[in-house]
């Protein structure tokens, strides 16, 4: 459909004063500055008030008045009838990038870039760039307008999606014309993201480090302000203190990353806008709490071609699920009381807005709220309620028409007003020629024709008394085209025999009476002249909103936690429980239990011992449920000391030496199917750590495993801070390509200057944040992220584990440890840990290795099984770990071979992997063994729990079952049935083919220490 | 001392602790090598074929085993046997064999001079593992002492990857240590994205079919070279691949995907490939029918991985050898992937998780026994405890499918003991004495 062929300027308004010219003018002043009413007009003044039949005037742009049903039209007003159709306020986007040029992304291959290349009293970061001002490069672009107008957008807030600080956005009209008249709010409102964008230097590299990034911003731009300005100058912190002001907006790429963004703005005291990925529908209670704004995309997936057979599995049932009730997430944040405004960001073809936003009222949103979120949202969020959102007096003239209620399903949209100038579609100039006409030629009626059908897509029928016409009487084929008032209708004679073509051209006058008056040439050559006149009108009954579709079930929407295979319909809660006969291996002095019970309670561990004896104190009149464990096993839960599941984009922020600022507690992942696959192996606590890529890593982050919690109430709470050093080859960067052999360090020799300089840096920065925090002091004092973690190991508050292979550095770092004032807690891998054990002993300092690994590089040449035995039976406290989603969940496996090597003995193996993690993580007084007051952290094995025929068959986490093996196999049926069901609706849908997607497999990515990919995870990738 | 002398004494003090019953009788049975025949009575004997015989007697003689009953059933003259060794309360085991191996081709995965896994070029049918196996590779020894006594030594690549050889993990050179030369050669087939027009463009599927253009003409040349009479002038490269035309050699095909596994399957026999092994075989479970007819079976990559499809069951992997053997499908275990030289002294406990998931021990066993032999055309001189195979087998405490209790007392090869010291166990007892603290 050809759109907008003209622009009919009815005035050059704007607000300039009477004389007052702002531009030179080729020729002579030619302003005009009529008033126009358009009258019969439903009008929408805002989502909540309607006018039948009044009249909307426009005057300079703006909304001069609007006047309710039987008001007089003075004769001084152009006088414009839109009988039967409906004004609504224009639409505004706020998250555009309409006529701000965009920054092309860059690859960053090759040599580290640790320092920005450009020199620029900036930001040392590329990726903040809160000094950019989009209005200063704004630039209208007509053809864009156009698509935006005619979509209904009259107003967008424009900006540069580049970096993590982006700048300030401006508020623009989706008018053509001159870009200073097109600015109506300079600076509109500041962006944000977690997105480096085209940054060229290394750093952030994941997701937890533009997190560290971005609030350490915050912290400088304070500091600046406060008096940091006057020792050197930085644009960018200036213009960041500026800009807080401003609305603030956040773009994220999915529901966990909102609640990440509000908890930034929470720390800073800056309520985001947040700008969604269209997936927060799965956790509306808590994106409800962060009390932000949405910005709500409505780029809903595409579904899959399920053609191939062999190819259905790929596709998760999180992504199908997804497929589904996207089109629901507004409607579900509406049912939550959420506020939102809609954005065409990320659509690829902005016409097909409006449909996808009847997509979302056909599943469930209600039309008013839709229009709101449109227009009075969008508004209120960059505080310009007073300019735009609504048609009341004084706003400016911004509004669309449509030929029917908004969200009919035929809806279309006639004509946009911006600043009060008028967009007419092609369609909107053309005449409603439909209804009954009475033809003449030569003065001699000779019958009648009826146009009917749709407006812009008419049908003819023709009932002629003359024998000319007969071959073209009653139902016909017709082609009937109009342009203005001009009418052209071919005609092709349908019956054998009669071949030949009609060709009726002719022109209507609608100012009285509606006539046609043209000519019609015959099959034989005749050109006949005819004029026709109206004789009944077309009555076209209009249909309401409730005709739109039929009510959306909201309850038909399942939404697991997570939403996800084996996800749980609801939470798992701690009950009371009482197992009973089992064998119970406590990992406390009362050893192993033969026919033991364990009682349970509001997830805690209350008694255990044998039969009798927990049986004589079970508290009486409360419910209890019972668990016969009779030749099973019963042990704590499983921990995993070295863990990378779990984790959003990003394991490793290696691109600094030192990035202790970094937080792996930002970007714990709930998503991840790993977590129930360790549930599954009996493991109920793990460290998520930082990778080893650099000697001073990120903070680590300790974990329940309770799949389908989020991410916060994962974490343990008040759990002690621990962070990740790393030293030996992938801090020298030894196996990553001949490219990387610039940063510092590249020799073990190096590796101990990094840790001398950090902890030198360290230490003068704690004498002067104690100074600063003395009474009186008058010390502006920047609060650095990197030194603050350093300041808590020197103090005492934060737990070193430190990745490691080799005795000499082992050795090394241990004497840098006592030379610079703080303890090292764990070494993990620590494979020639038993060369060092003495050494280790004589320091407290505990051991978490692998089992048996080898022989991958040069630096485990000398790596034995033997090695978690020898250093346990000289006394250091020895866990294994696992380093590895599959291996995670088969670490009582792992402990087992602790007595193929080297005989430790069962009970001792056991605790390899429970009791000594937990010693390692500072937590034992809450879980790693069976005793009454620790979390009921608990596993039922299916025999004994060393042996590689044992099967976790119930592990609970505080209390809650979070994985039955016979539960499993209902989720497996279930999971099957849903995506079944899935499958075929997606496969039944109509649709255009080519706009479904092929199933494509994908492994699940696992994460290791050395892990340098920030890509996310390839399963979860489908979600979106 | 000789070399022998130095590993007897080394014996006597490993026997001490390990095995007094057995000290006397095992140094005597030893040091006469395999002329010498030798009676184990009493123990749990594991047969590999399916069975377990409890009170079991083994017998060897000139590197062969005479005899594999049961001990309560036979009637022997005293005098049958050179050496009677009451093995009362241990269990009995044929050598594991590690099948698609990169063992004694790679040394450390991450220092590029000590890999000979990969060769270069698409098309390498000539290229051999066979001289490349390095018998004094530090990994060996400490794989040998799990129990793990016969490898498959497989070149790597990208299409046409080479020949591969079977090798006991004993030996002073690789012409010692071959047990089978060029056994059979390996093709990578090239991953398919799906049969979907749509598909047909991408950067994948262009690749795919360069590949497969490449294989069709190199089987096609490589059957009309194998037919020819007068071969004038040799090709390399399609001599060695003479051997699948009648039968001598197995085409090992890396497939996973399930149209992957059908499609070079049929292509294979299309081509007149006599064997067929299906190596890798993630998605077998959807093409059982296929393999079936097809092929010999299946060597199933690591089945301690994680499932291949995010909705699939958890243990979908650890289910699927019992699946396939259920459907009549013969299964072998691979110890593939990362770390799989090093790794494959955990081979046991694949096989131990493929009964814990299905399978009875003795045919999960099979898995790495016979099985393995049976898919590496090997099966007439190892896999199993059967009179005229060789004596290749192992003593353990226990159940050597459990970690818990796979401990390995003695291990023998063509009826040879074999030396369970490894650099790591003396590592550790260098360090143990320098702690002071009790092995």
């Amino acid at each position: 459909m050809k759109y907008i062929i003209s622009i009919i300027l009815l005035q050059l308004c704007f607000n300039q004063s009477n004389g007052q010219r702002l531009y030179p003018v080729n020729g002579i002043e030619d302003k005009r500055e009529a008033i126009v009413a358009l009258y019969n007009a439903n009008i929408h003044v805002s989502s909540t008030k309607f006018i039948s039949n009044g009249i909307l005037i426009i005057e300079k742009g703006r909304i001069k008045n609007v006047l309710p049903a039987g008001s007089k039209l003075e004769k001084e007003w152009q006088q414009i009838n839109v009988y039967g159709q409906h004004i609504y306020p224009a639409f505004i986007d706020i998250y555009s990038n309409y006529g701000v040029e965009q920054n092309a992304a860059t690859k960053r291959r090759g040599a580290n870039l640790e320092e920005r290349p450009d020199a620029t009293a900036n930001s040392w970061n590329m990726a903040i760039q809160p000094e950019f001002e989009a209005y200063s490069t704004f630039k209208s672009a007509p053809s864009e307008a156009e698509n935006l107008r005619k979509n209904g957008f009259g107003a967008v807030a424009t900006h540069r999606s580049d970096g993590i600080v982006r700048g300030t956005g401006t508020l623009v009209s989706t008018a053509d014309g001159y870009e200073n008249e097109l600015i109506i709010k300079q600076e509109a409102a500041s962006y944000f993201s977690f997105n480096k964008g085209s940054s060229l230097q290394e750093y952030p590299s994941s997701l937890m480090g533009s997190i560290a990034l971005l609030r350490q911003n915050y912290l400088d731009a304070d500091w600046y302000q406060k008096g940091g300005k006057d020792q050197y100058h930085n644009y960018s912190l200036e213009a960041f203190n500026t800009n807080k002001n401003l609305p603030a907006i956040i773009e994220t790429n999915n529901w966990q990353n909102v609640l990440r963004a509000d908890k930034i703005g929470d720390e800073f005291n800056q309520q985001y806008i947040i700008k969604t990925a269209g997936d927060e529908y799965l956790r509306t209670d808590e994106i409800k709490k962060t009390n932000a704004t949405l910005i709500v995309p409505v780029n809903f997936p595409l579904g899959w071609d399920f053609s191939d057979a062999y190819t259905m599995d790929y596709v998760p049932l999180s992504a199908l699920k997804h497929w589904e009730n996207a089109p629901s997430n507004a409607a579900l944040l509406a049912q939550k009381g959420i506020p939102f405004a809609f954005t065409s960001a990320g659509l690829k073809d902005i016409s097909t807005f409006l449909v996808a936003i009847k997509k979302c009222i056909d599943a469930g949103l209600n039309s008013k709220l839709a229009l709101k979120a449109l227009t009075e949202i969008p508004a209120k969020i960059l505080n310009v309620e007073k300019e735009l959102g609504t048609l009341e007096q004084g706003k400016l003239a911004n509004f669309f028409i449509s030929s029917d209620t908004l969200f009919h399903k035929e809806t279309t949209i006639l004509e946009t007003w911006v600043q009060g100038k008028r967009y007419q579609t092609e369609q909107a100039q053309q005449t409603d020629i439909r209804g009954v006409y009475m033809l003449s030629e030569n003065n001699q009626e000779i019958g009648k024709f009826e146009i009917k059908g749709k407006k812009y897509k008419p049908e003819i029928k023709f009932d002629l008394n003359s024998s000319k016409y007969e071959p073209i009487k009653g139902k016909i084929t017709a082609t009937i085209k109009t342009k203005g008032n001009l009418l052209n209708i071919q005609v092709k004679t349908e019956k054998p025999g009669d071949l030949g073509i009609y060709n009726i051209n002719g022109i209507v006058d609608t100012s009285e009476t509606r006539t046609i008056t043209g000519a019609i040439s015959t099959p034989e050559g005749i050109l006949q002249n005819f004029s026709a006149v109206l004789i009944s009108p077309f009555n076209d009954t209009l249909i309401g909103d409730t005709a739109i579709s039929k009510k959306f079930n909201m309850d038909s929407i399942q939404i697991n936690y997570p939403n996800a295979a084996f996800g749980f319909k609801s939470l798992p809660r701690a009950d009371n429980y009482l197992i009973k006969n089992a064998t119970i291996w406590t990992s406390e002095t009362a050893g192993i239990i033969e026919n033991g019970s364990l009682y349970v309670s509001n997830g805690k561990i209350i008694s255990v011992g044998k039969n009798e004896e927990v049986k004589a104190i079970l508290p009486k009149g409360i419910s209890v449920i019972e668990i016969d464990a009779t030749n099973k096993h019963v042990t704590a839960g499983i921990i995993d000391e070295h863990s990378h599941i779990a984790i959003e984009s990003g394991v490793n922020e290696g691109t600094q030496n030192n990035t202790a600022e970094v937080r792996i507690g930002d970007v714990v992942d709930c998503n991840d199917p790993a977590i129930y696959y360790q549930l599954a192996g009996g493991v109920t606590t793990a460290q998520l750590l930082h990778g080893s890529s650099n000697p001073i890593g990120g903070q680590s982050a300790i974990i329940k495993l309770k799949w389908g919690e989020t991410p916060e109430n994962m974490k343990l709470k008040d759990a002690p801070g621990h962070i990740k050093f790393a030293l030996g080859e992938n801090v020298k960067q030894s196996n990553w390509g001949d490219n990387k052999t610039t940063r510092f360090p590249q020799t073990r020799m190096g590796v101990e200057q990094v840790y001398f300089d950090a902890f030198e840096r360290a230490k003068n920065y704690q004498k002067t944040k104690n100074l600063a925090a003395e009474k009186n002091s008058v010390i502006n004092f920047k609060r650095d992220l990197e030194l603050e973690a350093l300041v808590e190991i020197l103090e005492g508050k934060r737990f070193i584990t430190c990745h490691s292979y080799v005795q000499s550095e082992i050795n090394m770092l241990m004497h840098v440890g006592d030379s610079m004032g703080f303890k090292i807690n764990t070494f993990t891998h620590i494979l020639e840990g038993y060369k060092v054990a003495d050494k280790m002993k004589a320091r407290g300092i505990n051991a978490s290795s692998f089992s048996d690994w080898w022989a991958y590089k040069f630096e485990v040449n000398d790596a034995i099984p033997y090695n978690g035995a020898l250093l346990n039976k000289v006394g250091v406290n020895v866990g294994f770990n696992s380093d590895d989603a599959e291996m995670g969940r088969r670490l009582n496996q792992e402990a087992a071979k602790a007595m193929l090597y080297g005989g430790v003995s069962e009970e001792e193996a056991w605790k390899f992997v429970t009791l000594n993690p937990a010693k390692m993580l500072h937590i034992e007084q809450q879980t790693g063994s069976l005793k009454p007051g620790k979390d009921a952290d608990i596993v039922i094995w299916s025999d004994n729990p060393l042996s590689i025929y044992a099967k976790p068959e119930k592990t609970f986490v505080q209390g809650a079952v979070y994985f039955d093996l016979e539960k499993d196999k209902i989720l497996q049926a279930e999971n099957k049935a849903e995506r079944n069901r899935i499958i075929q609706k997606m496969m039944s849908e109509k649709g255009n083919p080519e706009n479904l997607k092929n199933p494509i497999k994908r492994k699940y990515l696992k994460r290791h220490c050395d892990d340098l990919e920030i890509e996310n995870n390839e399963w979860m990738d489908y979600q979106y | 001392m000789d070399g022998l002398s130095i590993l007897m004494a080394k014996k006597m003090k490993m026997i001490q602790k390990h095995l007094f019953t057995l000290m006397l009788v095992i140094a005597f049975c030893n040091a006469n090598a395999q002329s010498k025949s030798c009676l184990f009575m009493g123990a749990q004997l594991h047969l590999g074929n399916g069975k377990t015989i409890e009170n079991g007697a083994l017998g060897i003689k000139n590197g062969k085993i005479t005899l594999a009953a049961d001990a309560n059933k036979i009637r022997l003259s005293k005098d049958a046997y050179d050496t009677i060794i009451n093995v009362q309360g241990k269990h009995i085991y044929p050598g594991f064999i590690s099948l698609i191996s990169e063992l004694g081709l790679k040394e450390i995965d991450a220092v590029r001079a000590t890999r000979d896994e990969t060769e270069v070029g698409l098309l390498n049918p000539h290229v051999r593992a066979l001289t490349a196996y390095n018998t004094d590779s530090r990994i060996i020894p400490t794989i040998r002492s799990n129990g793990i006594l016969t490898v498959q030594a497989k070149p790597q690549g990208t299409l046409l990857t080479g020949s591969s050889s079977i090798f006991k993990l004993t030996g002073w050179n690789w012409e010692d240590a071959v047990l089978k030369i060029d056994d059979g050669i390996h093709l990578n087939w090239p991953e398919s994205d799906g049969i979907k027009a749509k598909d047909d463009t991408s950067k994948g599927n262009v690749k795919r079919k360069k590949h497969l253009a490449l294989l069709e003409e190199i089987f096609t040349d490589a059957k009309s070279y194998a037919f020819k009479n007068a071969k004038t002038e040799k090709n390399i490269k399609l001599e060695a691949m003479l051997g699948l035309f009648d039968g001598s050699k197995i085409l090992y095909i890396e497939a996973n995907k399930a149209r992957d596994i059908s499609e070079s399957l049929v292509f294979a026999h299309q081509h007149g490939i006599k064997k067929c092994v299906i190596t890798g075989g993630a998605e077998a479970l959807m093409v059982q029918e296929n393999i079936k007819k097809y092929s010999l079976g299946v060597i199933l990559s690591r089945l301690h991985k994680l499932p291949e499809n995010p909705d699939d069951p958890v243990d979908l992997p650890f289910k699927t050898p019992a699946i396939l053997t259920d459907n009549g499908i013969t299964v072998a275990l691979g110890y593939t992937g990362e770390m799989g030289a090093m790794g494959s002294r955990n081979l046991g406990y694949l096989a131990g998780t493929a009964a814990a998931y299905g399978l009875n021990k003795d045919d999960a066993l099979k898995l790495i026994t016979s099985n393995a032999a049976l898919l590496s055309g090997i099966q007439d001189e190892i896999g199993s405890l059967e009179t005229n195979k060789k004596a290749t087998f192992f003593i353990t405490e226990g159940d050597a499918l459990d970690m818990r209790t796979s401990k390995v007392l003695n291990a023998w090869i063509d009826g040879l003991e074999v030396d369970l010291d490894n650099p790591q166990k003396q590592l550790y007892h260098k360090y143990s004495k320098k702690y002071g603290v009790n092995e």
